[in-house]
C-alpha cells in the first residue's frame, strides 16, 4: 500500500536494474506476485538462462513477439559468446528496424511498460531492459452511435480505444494544428487522456486552464470520462451540464474548429468537449445536414419542446387551479367535464404520473432485452388506459404527461436533457402552492442562474446573453454554412472569422 | 454566512405572497350566464347558468349513460344586488360560484324599465370580469324565462346567445364594455335584445322521432337606454344594423329590395324610371361585407349638423327581378335602387331613435367630441334636448363588385325580361 502511494506520486529515485538476470528476475517476480497473467519467458542456450520475455497475457502481439524478437535473440544469442556487458544500441541492432524498441535502465519504468503492454526484454549480463511495443488489445470494431442517432452524417462512434479515437479526429483533421497532448490520470488506473486542441483558433489561457485543472485531479482511478467532467466543472452544483460530451467523431471535430478543447479518456467512448454553452446543447447533427430553412424550422420544434417538458404540467396545474379565467370557456368545460370525478387534486395527480413515467422510462434503460415488452405493455396500460378508466386520474393529464414525456426526448443532448426533466418536479410543487406566481419566480431564478454559469469563462448562455449578434445566425436560426463565419468572441483571441466571406 | 442569511431573507417574502386561492376545478360551480330581473317587491332575482361537467362529457365511457341530462343547470336566489344575491345563491350550490367564465348577463324587461344603473357597477368591478362580455335585454320577458330554455343545436343557452349575437352581423361581441364605452360618452346606452320566439307554424309531433320548430331563445334587436340608463325603446332586427353600420361595428348583412319590372325594358333609364312605379316588382338581394361611415360634423352657427356618408361593397346574391345582369348599367341600376333605399331606412330608423329615444347611440356627440373639443365642452351638457333636433344629411354609396357566379339568370326567358 505504501509503496503503491509512493509510485504513484511524484518523480522517485530510479531504482536501476542489475546486470545480473536472476536478480532483476526477482525483483520483477516480487513485483507481479499473485499477478496471474504476466508471462515470463525464458531463451535459454545450452541449459542457462540467457534471456527473459516478460508481457501481459492478452495485451501482447504473440505471433510478432515469436517472429520478430523471439526467433532474432536466439538467432543472437546461440552465436554470441556470453560477454559480460553489451551496448544497447548493438542489441537493438539484432531487431528488424520497424520494431519500436527502447532501452530502460530504471525497474520501475519497466514494471510501468509491462503493465502498458509493451513486452520486456532482459538479458543477462545487461543492467537495462528493452521494452518493445508489441501492444495489441482486443477491440470491439467501429459501431455507430447509439445515443447520437442521426438520419444523415457519418455512421462512426468514438470506441473504448483512446488511439482509435485520436485517429478518427486525425483523419478528419489532416492538420498539424490539430495538437493531441497526452496525460495519464488516476493512481492506480493511470488512464492515459488526450487534451486535443486546434493550435491558432484556441484561447491559450483556456488550453493552459485545462491542462492545470486536470493537473489538480488526484483520484484512485478514472472510470468513465464523466469522472474528469465532475472534477473540472465550474459548478458542480448546478444542474446544466457545463461539458459536453459526445460520441461522435464529426461534433468533436466542428467543436475543435470552433476553438474548443476536446479531452478523450483511455476506455471511454465519450469524449469530453468544453467549454459548453447552452445552445451547444440544443444543436442537433441533423440541423447540419438537412436543409437549412428546415433544420431552422425543427430547431424552433426543438426550442418549443425544451419549454413544454419544463412548463407543460406547472402550467396545466397552475391554469386549472389558480386562473380558470384564463382558459377558454369550452376547453374549461370539457377540461371540468374530464376531471369530474376524480379524487385527486391535479398538482397531486400531476405528481403521480411524472412519477410514473420516470419510473416507466428508468426501468426502460436497463431492461434485459427478454422483458422489454413486458414493461412497456405494462406501462402503456397503467399510464394511458386504466387509471383513466379507473376514474384515478383525468384524461387530459395523460394528455399532458405524455407530451411532456416526448418532449423531455427532443434533447439532442441527453444529459441537458435531464436536468430540465428534473426541474419539472420542483417546479410542478411551486406551480401547485403559487400558481403562475410561483412559475414566474421559479423561471426568473433559473434564469438568473443561467446567465451566472460561466464555465472555463465563456457565459453559458453566449451568445444570446450576452449577445453576439453575429453568432446568433447558429443559435436563433440556422444560417446557410457560408455564413456562420464567426466564431464566438470568447473561445479566441484575435481571429474572429473562420473563413473569408464568400465571392470576396 | 450574512450574505447567505440575506439571501434566504430576501427569498422567504416571495414565498409569502401569491395566490393562496387555489380551487380545484371540481370544486368549482363554473357560471356561464347570469340573469338579474326585478321584483314586484323591489328586491332582485338573480338566475345563475352552471355549467354541469357530467353532462358535457362527450365521448367517453360515460358518454352514453349521460346522454338525457342536459349540459347545463340553472339556479336562482333573492338578494339585494348582485354580490348579495350570489351570497343567497351560494347556499344552495355545494361548490363555489366561479363567475371567471360568466360571458354573458342577461337582464329582464322590468329591471331595464327601472334602470340598469343600479346593479351594472359589479360587472366592472370584480376582478373577475371578462372584457369580452355580452350584456342583454330580455324583451318582454325575464332573464330567468330566456335562461331556463334549453337549446337545441348547443348544451347552453347562455353560450347560444352569445354566438347567435357574433353571427347576426356584430363580429365582435362584447356589448357590456361597449355599453360601458356609449354610456361615459354621449351618455345613453345600447344593448342587444333577446326575445323567447315561438315557431312561426305550430306543428304536431306525429311521430317520436319528429323535430318541427320549437320556442327558442332569439335576437330581437336592440334595448336603447336614455341618459337615465332606463329603457328607452327597442330597435327591431331589421333596424338594428343602422345603429350597427353608423358606429363601424356591421360586419355582414344582406340587404333585399324591390326593383322594378319597367327597368328591364328600358336599358339606360336612370335610377328615377326604377323607382317611378314599384307596383310589379321582383327582389333583389346584395350581400354586403365592407362597411365604411364618415360621419362629419358641421355647425351652423350654434346648432350642430352632421354629414354622415355609408359605404359598402358587396354582390348581388339572388336576383329574382328580369334585369339581366350581364349587362354593367343593370347593376349600375341595382346599385343605385340599393342606395336609394338603404338612405330611406336609416333615415327612418335615425329618426325614430331622435324623436321616439332621444338617445344618441350613433355616438354622433362623440364625433364632436373629437372634432371640435372645445364646442363640445358647451354642447355636452345639453346634447340631450339637441340630438333630436340635429339635422342629418345621410348619403349610401354601396359598391357592387360581383354578381355572384353567374352574371344571366341560368332561367331561359323572363317575364318582361329580354331574351
Amino acid at each position: 500500500m505504501e509503496q503503491q502511494t509512493t509510485t504513484a506520486g511524484k518523480q522517485m529515485q530510479p531504482e536501476l536494474l542489475q546486470p545480473e538476470l536472476a536478480v532483476n528476475i526477482g525483483r520483477m517476480q516480487q513485483e507481479f506476485q499473485n499477478c496471474s497473467d504476466i508471462m515470463y519467458r525464458s531463451c535459454s542456450i545450452g541449459g542457462v538462462d540467457r534471456a527473459t520475455l516478460i508481457y501481459v497475457d492478452g495485451m501482447c502481439d504473440t505471433r510478432a513477439l515469436d517472429e520478430f524478437v523471439l526467433r532474432p535473440l536466439q538467432e543472437y544469442l546461440r552465436h554470441d559468446p556470453l560477454v559480460d556487458e553489451h551496448r544497447d544500441a548493438e542489441l537493438q541492432g539484432i531487431f528488424i528496424p520497424t520494431l519500436k524498441l527502447r532501452a530502460v535502465y530504471d525497474a520501475q519504468e519497466v514494471i510501468k511498460g509491462v503493465l502498458c503492454g509493451e513486452t520486456a526484454v532482459l538479458i543477462e549480463g545487461n543492467n537495462f531492459a528493452l521494452l518493445a511495443d508489441l501492444v495489441k488489445l482486443e477491440q470491439r470494431s467501429i459501431e455507430e452511435p447509439t445515443s447520437e442517432k442521426v438520419v444523415r452524417g457519418p455512421r462512426d462512434a468514438f470506441m473504448e480505444s483512446l488511439r482509435t479515437n485520436t485517429t478518427m479526429l486525425r483523419r478528419r483533421i489532416r492538420s498539424s494544428k490539430l495538437k493531441l497532448e497526452s496525460m495519464t490520470l488516476g493512481r492506480l488506473t493511470e488512464t492515459a487522456i488526450v487534451i486535443g486542441y486546434m493550435e491558432g483558433i484556441v484561447k491559450d489561457s483556456l488550453v493552459q486552464e485545462v491542462k492545470s485543472r486536470l493537473q489538480k485531479i488526484d483520484i484512485d482511478g478514472i472510470i468513465h470520462s464523466s469522472n474528469i467532467e465532475e472534477y473540472i466543472e465550474d459548478k458542480a452544483f448546478s444542474p446544466f451540464p457545463q461539458i459536453q460530451n459526445t460520441e461522435r467523431p464529426d461534433v468533436a471535430v466542428s467543436s475543435l474548429l470552433e476553438g474548443k478543447v476536446i479531452i478523450i479518456t483511455d476506455n471511454t467512448p465519450f469524449v469530453l468537449i468544453l467549454p459548453m454553452t447552452y445552445w451547444s446543447g440544443l444543436q442537433a447533427v441533423d440541423d447540419y445536414t438537412d436543409r437549412f430553412i428546415y433544420a431552422t424550422f425543427v430547431r424552433w420544434i426543438r426550442y418549443t419542446f425544451v419549454h413544454i417538458s419544463l412548463l407543460l404540467p406547472s402550467l396545466y396545474v397552475a391554469l386549472t387551479t389558480y386562473h380558470l379565467q384564463v382558459i377558454p370557456t369550452p376547453l374549461v368545460v370539457s377540461i371540468a367535464s374530464a376531471r369530474e370525478g376524480v379524487p385527486l387534486p391535479a398538482v397531486a395527480e400531476a405528481l403521480i404520473m411524472e412519477f410514473i413515467f420516470e419510473g416507466l422510462r428508468e426501468a426502460g434503460i436497463r431492461l434485459p432485452q427478454q422483458v422489454g415488452p413486458a414493461v412497456s405493455i405494462a406501462g402503456a396500460l397503467v399510464i394511458g388506459q386504466a387509471v383513466v378508466a379507473a376514474g384515478i386520474i383525468s384524461t387530459p393529464m395523460v394528455i399532458i404527461v405524455s407530451l411532456t414525456g416526448i418532449a423531455s426526448f427532443a434533447f439532442p443532448l441527453y444529459n441537458l436533457g435531464t436536468a430540465y426533466r428534473m426541474m419539472r418536479f420542483p417546479l410542478l410543487i411551486i406551480a401547485g402552492i403559487l400558481g403562475f406566481y410561483g412559475i414566474v419566480l421559479f423561471l426568473i431564478l433559473l434564469s438568473v442562474h443561467m446567465v451566472t454559469l460561466k464555465p472555463f469563462g465563456v457565459p453559458y448562455m453566449a451568445p444570446y446573453a450576452p449577445r453576439s449578434i453575429g453568432n446568433l445566425n447558429d443559435v436563433l436560426v440556422r444560417a446557410p454554412k457560408y455564413r456562420m463565419r464567426k466564431l464566438l468572441p470568447w473561445l479566441t483571441d484575435g481571429k474572429t472569422e473562420r473563413f473569408p466571406k464568400r465571392g470576396g | 454566512m450574512v450574505r447567505k442569511i440575506g439571501l434566504i431573507l430576501l427569498v422567504f417574502p416571495l414565498a409569502l405572497t401569491g395566490c393562496w386561492d387555489r380551487q380545484e376545478l371540481n370544486d368549482q360551480a363554473i357560471i356561464l350566464g347570469w340573469g338579474m330581473d326585478l321584483m314586484e317587491n323591489g328586491s332582485y332575482l338573480a338566475t345563475a347558468n352552471l355549467v354541469l361537467p357530467l353532462a358535457s362529457q362527450t365521448g367517453g365511457q360515460q358518454g352514453g349513460e349521460q346522454g338525457g341530462r342536459s349540459g347545463f343547470m340553472t339556479e336562482s336566489a333573492y338578494g339585494r344586488n348582485n354580490r348579495d344575491a350570489q351570497q343567497n345563491m351560494q347556499r344552495k350550490l355545494s361548490r363555489v360560484l366561479f363567475p371567471g367564465h360568466r360571458r354573458n348577463i342577461f337582464i329582464g324587461e322590468k329591471l331595464a324599465e327601472q334602470g340598469v344603473f343600479s346593479i351594472m357597477d359589479e360587472y366592472g368591478r370584480s376582478p373577475l370580469m371578462r372584457p369580452r362580455t355580452n350584456i342583454f335585454v330580455v324583451r318582454e320577458g325575464t332573464a330567468q324565462e330566456a335562461m331556463s330554455l334549453a337549446y337545441q343545436l348547443e348544451t347552453n343557452p347562455a353560450i347560444a346567445v352569445q354566438k347567435i349575437q357574433e353571427k347576426s352581423g356584430a363580429s365582435i361581441s362584447r356589448s357590456l364594455l361597449d355599453f360601458y364605452i356609449s354610456a361615459n360618452g354621449t351618455g345613453c346606452g345600447v344593448m342587444p335584445a333577446l326575445i323567447l320566439l315561438p315557431p312561426e307554424v305550430k306543428l304536431d309531433k306525429k311521430s317520436k322521432n319528429d323535430s318541427p320548430p320549437q320556442t327558442t331563445l332569439g335576437l330581437y334587436g336592440a334595448a336603447v337606454f336614455n341618459n337615465r340608463l332606463k329603457l328607452a325603446g327597442y330597435l327591431k332586427f331589421d333596424e338594428y344594423w343602422v345603429r350597427l353600420w353608423m358606429t363601424n361595428r356591421l360586419s355582414q348583412r344582406a340587404f333585399t329590395t324591390i326593383v322594378n319590372a319597367v327597368d328591364a325594358d328600358q336599358p339606360g333609364g336612370g335610377a328615377a324610371d326604377a323607382l317611378s312605379g314599384a307596383t310589379k316588382g321582383q327582389t333583389v338581394t346584395v350581400n354586403v361585407d365592407n362597411f365604411k361611415s364618415h360621419i362629419t360634423p358641421g355647425f351652423d352657427g350654434d346648432r350642430p349638423s352632421f354629414r354622415i356618408l355609408l359605404e359598402g361593397k358587396g354582390f348581388i346574391e339572388e336576383n329574382d327581378s328580369p334585369l339581366n345582369l350581364s349587362q354593367p348599367g343593370n347593376v349600375q341600376k341595382v346599385e343605385d335602387r340599393m342606395n336609394q333605399y338603404l338612405e330611406e331606412k336609416v333615415e327612418r330608423v335615425v329618426a325614430k331613435v331622435q324623436k321616439e329615444f332621444k338617445s344618441d347611440i350613433f355616438g354622433l356627440g362623440d364625433t364632436i367630441h373629437r372634432r371640435h373639443p372645445y364646442r363640445w365642452k358647451k354642447l355636452a351638457s345639453d346634447w340631450e334636448t339637441l340630438f333630436p333636433e340635429v339635422e342629418l344629411d345621410i348619403k349610401v354609396k354601396l359598391n357592387i363588385t360581383g354578381t355572384g357566379i353567374t352574371a344571366e339568370s341560368l332561367l331561359p326567358t323572363r317575364d318582361g325580361g329580354e331574351k
